[in-house]
Formats: C-alpha cells, structure tokens, sequence
C-alpha cells in the first residue's frame, strides 16, 4: 500500500513537472524565434538571453524526476545484465541509496545557494530577475528526483531503460 | 597520497562505479565530488556542486541541445524520414542495390534535421528494410547498411556530439558544424560504394526493384526539397553569424514544427511526444555535462591532465603515435559506454595533450567523431547493431556480418581523414576566416 502510494505520487509530481519544462522549452522555442525577427527589423526582445538562460534551467531542472522514472539517464549494463536478479537487485538498492543521498545533498546545496543569491539581491542586469527562484525550482527539482529514486527501489528497478 | 594518485583512485573507482549500473552522470558527480572534498574541503566540494549544476541547467549555450532534439523528434514523429526514402528508392531502387543506396540517400539527408543516429537506425529499420525483403535483398546488406547508416549524423550538422564537443573545449560550433560536412559526405559516398561493390560481387544479394515514371518520381522531390531548405537556412544562418547555436536551434525547431504541422503530419500526441523526447534526451545529456564538470573539478585539481600531458610529451614518441593511442581508447571507451558519455568524460582529459601535441581541435573532433560512430557499431555495445535487431528479429551475428564491410569503410574514411586534414579543415578555413 504504502509502495502503491509512494510511486503514485511520485509519478504524479513528475509528470506535472515535465508538463511546465514543456510549457518553458516551448516557450523558449517561440520567444527565441520572435527574437531573431524583431533583431531582423531592428526591434530585438529585450531581455531574452536571461529569460532564455532562466527557462533552461526550468527545462532541465524539471525534466530531471520524469528522466530518472522513465530511465532515460546513460548507464552501463554490462555486469547487471550478467549476474543472478538477486545481486542484481542488491546492486540496483545500493546505487538507488547513493542517488538518493546525491541528490539531497544536491537538493541543499542549491537551495543554501539561492539563499546566498537572494541575501546578496542577485538580479539579472536587463530585466532584474532574482537568481534565486531558479535557484529554488532546481533544488526543489532535485528533491523530487529523491523520491522517484525511492519509488524505483519501492518497485525494485521495474521501469524499462529506454 | 599525493594529488595525482588520488586523482588515479578516483578514476579507477569512477570506472568500477559504472559497472554498478549507476547513471553516468550520478557517478561522475559523487567521484567528483569525493575528490574535491578530500583535497580542498567538503564546505567547498558542495559550493561546488551546486555552482555546476545551477551553471549547466541554466546555461544559454546548453538549451541548443534540446532545440536541436526537438526538431530533430519533430521530423522523426512525422513520419519525415519515411517520405524520404520513398522519394529517393523511386530514383534509384530499378539499379542494382538501388534500395540500399535509397536508405543511404535517404538517410543523409533525414540527417541534416534530425541528430539521433538510433531514431535513424530504428525508422529505417521499420521502414527499408521490409521494402527490400519484398525485393528478395539479403537481409545480411539489409540490416548491415540501416545499422550503418544512423551514424553518418554524428558528422553531418547539426550534431549532437558536435554540439557538445564545442561545449567542453570551447570551440566554435559554426566551425565544427562546417568541417563536419565534407566527411560526412565522405563517409555517406563510401557507404554507396560498399553498396554498389558488394552487389557487384553477389548480384544475387540485390535484385533490382521497381522502375518508376519521372512523373512519379518528382512528385516526391517537395519532401526532399523542404529539409534542404531548412538545413540551408537554419546551418547557413548559424556560419553566417545572423544566428547564435540556441538560436538555430530555436529555429530550426520552428520551422520544422510549422511545416510538419501544416501538412498535416504531426498531429498534437506526435508534438507532445517531440517535446517529450527532447527534454528527457536535454536533462540526460546536462546532467552527464554537470557531472563531468564537478568531476573535472576534482581531476584539474589532482593535476592528472597536465600529468598525462607531461608524461606523453616525455614519452619521446612521434605525436601521431600519441594520436592513435588516444583514438584507440576513444574507440574502447565508445564500444563499452554510450558514445557521448565517453566523449564528455575523456576529452577533458586529452584534449589538452592533443592541444600540447600541435593538432588542430577541429580537425581532431572530426576523427573522434569518425571514432565514435565506429564506436556505435563494434561489440560489445553496439547500440545501433542492437536495434536493428530487435526490430527485425535477426540474430545479432548476421547483423554484424552486414555491418563490416560499412565498417571498414569508416576505417577507411578514418585512416584518409588521418592523412588528409583538409578534408576537415577545408570548409572553415575557406568559409570562416
């Protein structure tokens, strides 16, 4: 039940979070292109190399969780693929364990980072955008990540690797 | 234990850590970030950290990776790839081999818009190849040329691996895009000469197909026309200086998303699924590109680069011997790992010798690229190989049999690239002065 759970909500915030990174690259992708034809009539988008730079981090931050979950990341299966589904199991809790602890740590680090950002007022020059909103969704991102490596080891590394 | 033992530690336990079957990425950041902390300080190693990955996620110069996925996905989902080699089989499938030298036109220039090279393997698998069974072609030239063929877009632009090359050595990619184009038309013409010698020898291997009408056949040349355009613009824009690379890409995906759509051949399940496909294809390549950047933290800072270098240098040995060492771990590495994880965790560490050694870096990512794309289709992983497996059910061994005499030819594009860097070189030096 408890697994059931987990894995629930831990899909679920995924796919909420890839829907915005999808929303932003497209976003990205329209902006972009108006830019480059205002420029072409002497009218460039002001600003549109920081909203730029900020959506990115949305697009990759956000796609982060959904990537893990569908196994989307590089990974050697070499040895895994060899030995008996019980060490391979083992081996697949251990590096869950790992990622699991590199992304908290991850998940602090950037979110004492966006602190230090927004003590220290950082905007970006053209449009004064803080730094540490982009700051906060990465961490938050990165704590999600936590708990779809917790639901992979819940479903024991079902999910196919794409 | 001095800096650079510890550095060796690292990278020796950095290698056993893959064969956990952890993310590359994820691996790359904990030895990174291990090393940083155990030389300088764990305060420091987390700054650092977090300064890498905020830095990659939000980088300007990154979002062109998954624009450039994106229109790549866009073109795959709309069946673009399909339509191309129905126009090019109508010119040339009545020649012997004529459908084999279909899906390496076809495959060229499905390449100019789209990056992947499995994307190609797996569409060409499910489309070529059951159009030459009903023509009694050996599946052993069958699936050996579709295996063959995906690879030809880590040279022609716009290439993922090109892209992301420039990103770690801080090249241009308007150059390296421009220098990728003659080998890649290189290696794409030996394709077409294996196919042509091989049918010569065993007729038998490839009956002739259907000979169609002008009429018929012109009817298809828009679909062959509209990615020429797109390419011309979008990769012309970019030498031109009228584009940055994020812009291109920007584009590029535009213009590929308007056309398909407006044609009716990407409805919205294929759009959400080229947006899909691009930001998990960004997130995996900028999480390998954050990780090898805390990793490379740790492995500048144990002084092995400069270590390796010296020692090379120190070695008294002639550089292209040099050269063809690193090639060869190159051609190690990309057969065991995915092709762009090896590449993001081995160029830092060379690309400094090969600078020391007085090679040119453009010149030298095209033979890694060459590198690479034999990479892809030697044992033991030999990604596009298992593709084309899967999807036709052949046994693996017969798949290889098809795919040697390909790769010899990109031994031999590797070996003429080798001697004659001009083939590399060429273009930018005319054209971007």
């Amino acid at each position: 039940m408890m697994r059931k759970v987990l894995t629930d909500m831990s899909n679920r915030i995924s796919t909420w979070l890839e829907v915005i990174a999808g929303v932003a690259i497209v976003l990205v992708m329209i902006l972009t292109g108006c830019d480059i034809v205002g420029r072409a009539f002497g009218r460039p988008i002001p600003g549109t190399y920081e909203i730029v730079s900020f959506a990115g981090g949305l697009v990759i931050g956000l796609a982060l969780p959904v990537t893990s979950r569908v196994r989307g990341h590089v990974m050697v299966d070499l040895i895994t693929a060899r030995i008996s589904s019980r060490a391979a199991g083992v081996l697949h809790g251990i590096t869950r364990v790992m990622g699991i602890a590199l992304f908290l740590l991850l998940s602090y680090a950037i979110a004492r980072m966006g602190m230090q950002l927004k003590e220290a007022g950082e905007v970006t020059p053209v449009l004064s955008l803080p730094f540490h909103l982009v700051a906060y969704l990465i961490a938050g991102a990165c704590f999600v990540e936590c708990l779809i490596l917790v639901g992979d080891i819940a479903r024991g590394g079902g999910a196919s690797h794409e | 234990m001095s800096e650079i033992a510890l550095g060796c530690i690292g990278l020796v336990v950095l290698l056993m850590l893959f064969l956990t079957g952890i993310e590359l990425g994820f691996a790359m950041t904990i030895i990174g970030f291990l090393g940083f902390g155990i030389l300088r300080s764990f305060n420091a190693a987390i700054n650092l950290m977090a300064k890498d990955f905020f830095d990659a996620f939000t980088s300007y110069a990154f979002i062109v990776i998954p624009l450039f996925v994106l229109m790549g996905q866009a073109a795959y989902n709309s069946g673009m790839a399909e339509k191309l080699y129905s126009t090019t089989r109508k010119f040339v499938g009545h020649v012997p081999g004529g459908l084999a030298l279909a899906t390496v036109v076809g495959a060229t220039i499905f390449k100019a818009i789209s990056g992947s090279t499995l994307a190609t393997a797996a569409t060409f698998s499910g489309v070529a190849i059951p159009e030459m069974d009903k023509y009694g072609y050996g599946r052993k030239l069958s699936t050996g040329v579709v295996a063959s063929v995906g690879t030809i877009g880590m040279l022609i632009p716009p290439s993922g691996n090109l892209i992301i090359f420039a990103m770690i050595t801080e090249q241009s990619v308007g150059k390296l895009f421009l220098a990728g184009i003659l080998p890649g038309v290189m290696i794409a013409f030996m394709f077409l000469c294996v196919v042509v010698g091989w049918c010569m020898i065993n007729p038998a291997l490839a009956p002739r197909g259907p000979k169609f009408s002008w009429n018929e056949r012109m009817k298809g040349v828009p679909m062959v026309i509209w990615p020429v355009v797109i390419f011309v613009v979008v990769i012309g824009g970019l030498l031109a200086g009228f584009f940055t690379p994020t812009e291109a890409g920007a584009a590029g995906s535009i213009a590929v998303l308007a056309l398909t759509m407006l044609k009716k051949d990407l409805n919205f399940k294929g759009f959400v699924q080229s947006v899909s496909e691009s930001l998990r294809m960004g997130c995996m390549v900028l999480v390998l590109i954050a990780g090898s950047a805390v990793l490379g933290h740790f492995i500048a800072m144990s002084k092995i680069p400069a270590a390796v270098a010296d020692w090379t240098l120190g070695l008294g040995i002639h550089p292209v011997l040099i050269l063809c060492m690193i090639i060869f771990i190159y051609l190690l590495g990309g057969s065991f790992i995915d092709d762009i994880a090896f590449m993001i965790l081995a160029t830092p560490i060379f690309y400094p010798v090969v600078l020391q050694l007085g090679f040119d870096p453009i010149w030298f990512a095209m033979i890694i690229a060459v590198t690479l794309m034999i990479g892809v289709i030697i044992p033991p992983v030999a990604v596009a190989v298992f593709i084309v497996k899967t999807i036709t059910k052949d046994s693996i061994w017969l798949v290889y049999k098809g795919v040697m005499p390909f790769l010899i030819a990109l031994f031999v594009g590797l070996a003429l690239l080798f001697v004659f860097p001009q083939i590399a070189t060429y273009l930018p030096g005319v054209l971007m002065k």
